[in-house]
């Protein structure tokens, strides 16, 4: 579903990601590790509209999207969660997840102020579904607390819920586990999942936390320096010496 | 007695100049919240808006559809201009937009000389809105402009909070003013929502040029530079960027003047009113740049 193909960008020079070919399926949970700097995020900036390639393209269901704006590429059917979060904090838990849901439910501003044609039932759809994903990652409770004054934790689960609400059929998230216990990264697990089998989504995940990626992913790519070293299953890659050797060259 | 009776008397002259800063600042900060545009551009609207409604009047129509004109031309004139200089430049540094919205200023006031000449045009009204109320033996008066630029306004304010707070596409405004890469991010789709806001902040400066026409009694192409500025001023007391912060800021600078203004003669402190409100804007950005509502100025990445 999802192809990027000689996906290359380089930044005056420097080249971030070079001929970059990953594969995802529906359904698959595909893990991206690296080192830092290795291009993990240059490829998600890129898959989701905000970076231009340099060279190669993306596709997805067929369409080539690298040259799309992000706004329609979330339409298309590709939604992604930031590394640290990036939520409308002043708004309210339920007023982030609306945000999303409000793609799939659009309101004209003449319908807007009349109340006229589709901004009722519209609304009252889009505000069902917010409840629906609060209630599914457990935030229902706090629905009219301002985002923002939310623990980190839930505050990376109201990510996702908006993420979610946009409808998305690839999901893409950024470090969902960095800044959580053990516990709450174990409940994470279970989330992603969960939210897996109940919406047939594909996830792509970038993530540092190995636990949480050899446990969740049925495919995992390495790359380092932008370029693609390993890919296969966690145990593949696990067993890789250029993998080894790129993290603990890169760290020790 | 007569002290209250002064008071209140001043008390109406500050709600009446205060609402109106109040409106125009609730423009400024909409679309400054969205893209940290300084829009100078806006007190420009109050002009259109004016000159619309006078030329409405000419051709014919009753004071009030022809008030409704005015307000439509001015949201157009809104959608235009965002549409044909602010477009091509968004994205670009703030300064470039800050530069666009001067340039931008000057032409639609030479435009509006070229056009209608830079002499004040009697601005008619009908009588009703002149009728005077006077109470107290005269000491207490005010008129329906006073009255209608009060209500208006506040049914304006009123509108605006149950815009943003209860429509959909209020709420995309909300979340686009926050983080707009998020709100790109999210599917929203960020060009409606910018033109939205330009046309609620547009109609807002046709009325409120409606109204400051009325208050002065003529129209001229240059009518939108003094209350821009102290719309400005009043949104940079409140908190630029918030709505909230617009209203209060535009009550307190109304206020002040005519505190200023109806401080004891021998003062001497009257001649120098707009120099004190300048001064206080410099204080504001030195010592509060949140304005009086703290808002956060943060730097987007």
């Amino acid at each position: 579903m999802l192809e990027t193909h000689d996906l290359t960008k380089s930044f005056k020079g420097l080249m971030a990601l070079k001929r970059h070919h990953l594969r995802v399926g529906p359904g698959e949970i595909v893990g991206v590790i690296g080192p830092n700097g290795s291009g993990k995020s240059t490829l998600f900036n890129l898959i989701s509209g905000f970076l231009r390639p340099s060279q190669g393209g993306v596709r997805f269901e067929g369409h080539e999207i690298s040259r799309l704006a992000p706004a329609t590429i979330a339409r298309l059917g590709i939604a992604r969660t930031f590394q640290g979060t990036r939520l409308f904090k002043n708004l309210s838990v339920l007023e982030n997840v609306r945000a999303g849901a409000q793609l799939r439910y659009p309101v004209n501003l003449v319908e807007a102020v009349s109340g006229w044609g589709r901004a009722r039932a519209h609304q009252t759809a889009s505000e069902g579904r917010a409840w629906g994903l609060l209630e599914l990652v457990g935030l229902a409770e706090v629905a009219a607390q301002p985002a923002g004054s939310l623990p980190y934790g839930n505050q990376r689960r109201l990510e996702i819920a908006r993420a979610l609400a946009t409808g998305p059929k690839l999901l893409m998230m950024d470090e969902p586990a960095a800044g959580l216990d053990s516990h709450e990264t174990a409940a994470l697990l279970q989330l992603i999942r969960r939210i897996r089998d109940q919406f047939e989504l594909a996830v792509i995940l970038i993530e540092h936390d190995m636990d949480l990626v050899m446990n969740l992913c049925e495919r995992i790519q390495v790359l380092a320096y932008g370029e693609t070293i390993a890919e296969g299953t966690p145990a593949e890659v696990q067993a890789d010496p250029r993998v080894r050797e790129a993290y603990l060259g890169g760290v020790a | 007695m007569s002290d209250l009776e002064y008071v209140l008397q001043q008390l109406i002259n500050a709600l009446s100049i205060g609402s109106l800063y109040a409106l125009v600042a609730v423009g400024l900060s909409i679309i400054f919240s969205l893209l940290r545009l300084t829009n100078f551009a806006h007190g420009d609207m109050m002009m259109v808006g004016a000159f619309a409604t006078l030329f409405a009047q000419l051709a014919g129509l009753g004071f009030l559809p022809a008030v409704g004109v005015g307000i439509l031309v001015s949201a157009l004139a809104g959608v235009i201009i965002e549409r044909v200089a602010y477009r091509p430049v968004r994205g670009a540094p703030d300064v470039t937009m800050l530069l666009t919205s001067v340039a931008l200023t000057y032409i639609l006031e030479n435009l509006g000389i070229l056009l209608f000449s830079s002499s004040p045009r009697n601005f008619p009204l009908p009588d009703w809105m002149n009728h005077l109320y006077s109470f107290a033996d005269g000491r207490i008066t005010f008129n329906n402009i006073n009255l209608l630029t009060l209500g208006v306004t506040l049914l304006a304010l009123l509108f605006l909070n149950w815009f943003v707070r209860r429509t959909q596409v209020g709420l995309g405004m909300r979340a686009a003013a926050e983080d707009l890469t998020a709100a790109h991010l999210v599917g929203l789709d960020v060009n409606r929502v910018i033109v939205v806001a330009f046309v609620l902040a547009s109609a807002f400066a046709g009325v409120a040029g409606v109204l400051w026409a009325a208050q002065a009694g003529v129209v001229e192409p240059q009518m939108g530079f003094t209350p821009l500025l102290k719309a400005f001023v009043a949104a940079i007391i409140g908190g630029f960027g918030s709505i909230p912060g617009a209203i209060v800021g535009g009550f307190v600078l109304g206020a002040l003047e005519v505190l200023i203004q109806s401080l004891p003669g021998d003062w001497g402190l009257s001649p120098y009113r707009d120099a004190l409100v300048f001064a206080l804007l410099i204080a504001f950005l030195l010592f509060r740049p949140g304005g009086i509502l703290g808002v956060r100025q943060e730097v987007k990445l």
